[in-house]
């Protein structure tokens, strides 16, 4: 596993500063990875289901006018 | 006999005048340069100032502390990611306060932009503790950059933020416009950035708007 630090930087001084993350800003940035996959994942099934209710009305007969009039 | 510069017409002597008019031409020719400056700056001091940039390797987070003051108002953050090990991830910006990086949730933002096959994408947050101001999408070769503008970090109002982003990875792209706020009156000094997984490589600079 790759240690987990950070870098810090003081603009006034130039003094940069590398640590290990605390066990807390780990579960922070852990805590924003999984809220963002979880928001993609369900970006990605509603786009899904869009594509397959827009397929569902074709086959029904509409044109892509009237589906874009919806 | 007196010439002119080739690009602002400053008057200028040539090596054939009188020495004794040198007096006079030095004060035509700084009066010249004093006309163009203010017609370029209309008398005030204008333009980014440099304030720090910082290189950094293979670091989960990067923190620019004493950056924010009361010397200028509004500030250009640019950042250039060159590499990560990162894969479908994102890159978490947050104010730093004292100098430690803001918890609370307390940003409101939004983003929008284009993706693969000019798809729509959009990152926002409604009271969240960090901002998404970029995607990460594969680890090699991703160039992963953004230029944020923050507006009044270091006084006692909502600090907003806008920004533009773009992301490749050497088969897709990614681009964003976005801005946000902080909903409270805190006064920062600074800011972090890390990826939502592994770590980046890259460089960040920081910019004050002369006021």
């Amino acid at each position: 596993m790759e240690n987990e630090t950070i870098l810090t930087v003081n603009a006034q001084t130039g003094e940069a500063v590398e640590r290990e993350l605390t066990a807390q800003e780990v579960a922070d940035l852990e805590a924003s990875q999984s809220e963002w996959v979880a928001q993609e994942f369900a970006a990605k099934a509603k786009a899904t289901a869009r594509e397959s209710a827009l397929a569902k009305l074709a086959e029904l007969g509409l044109t892509a006018e009237e589906i874009a009039a919806l | 006999m007196a010439t002119t510069t080739p690009n602002y017409g400053w008057d200028v002597p040539t090596s054939t005048d009188y020495v004794k008019d040198g007096a006079t031409a030095i004060e035509t020719l700084g009066d010249d340069i004093d006309a163009s400056l203010y017609s370029i700056t209309n008398g005030k001091n204008v333009g980014l100032v440099p304030l720090i940039t910082t290189a950094f390797t293979t670091q989960t987070a990067v923190q620019i502390d004493n950056v924010f003051s009361s010397t200028y108002d509004n500030y250009r953050i640019v950042f250039a990611q060159s590499a990560c090990t990162a894969s479908n991830s994102i890159i978490n910006f947050k104010f730093v306060d004292g100098t430690t990086p803001t918890s609370s949730s307390l940003f409101y933002y939004g983003a929008t932009g284009l993706g693969a096959g000019a798809s729509a994408v959009s990152n926002n947050g409604s009271a969240t503790s960090s901002v998404i101001v970029n995607r990460i999408e594969t680890s090699a070769g991703d160039i992963a950059s953004f230029s944020m503008d923050v507006i009044n970090p270091n006084k006692a109002n909502r600090t907003v933020f806008l920004w533009s982003a773009y992301n490749y990875n050497g088969a897709v792209t990614f681009s964003f416009v976005g801005g946000g706020e902080w909903d409270a009156t805190t006064q920062f000094e600074g800011f972090y950035l890390a990826p939502g997984s592994g770590t980046f490589t890259g460089t960040v600079s920081v910019y004050g708007y002369r006021k």
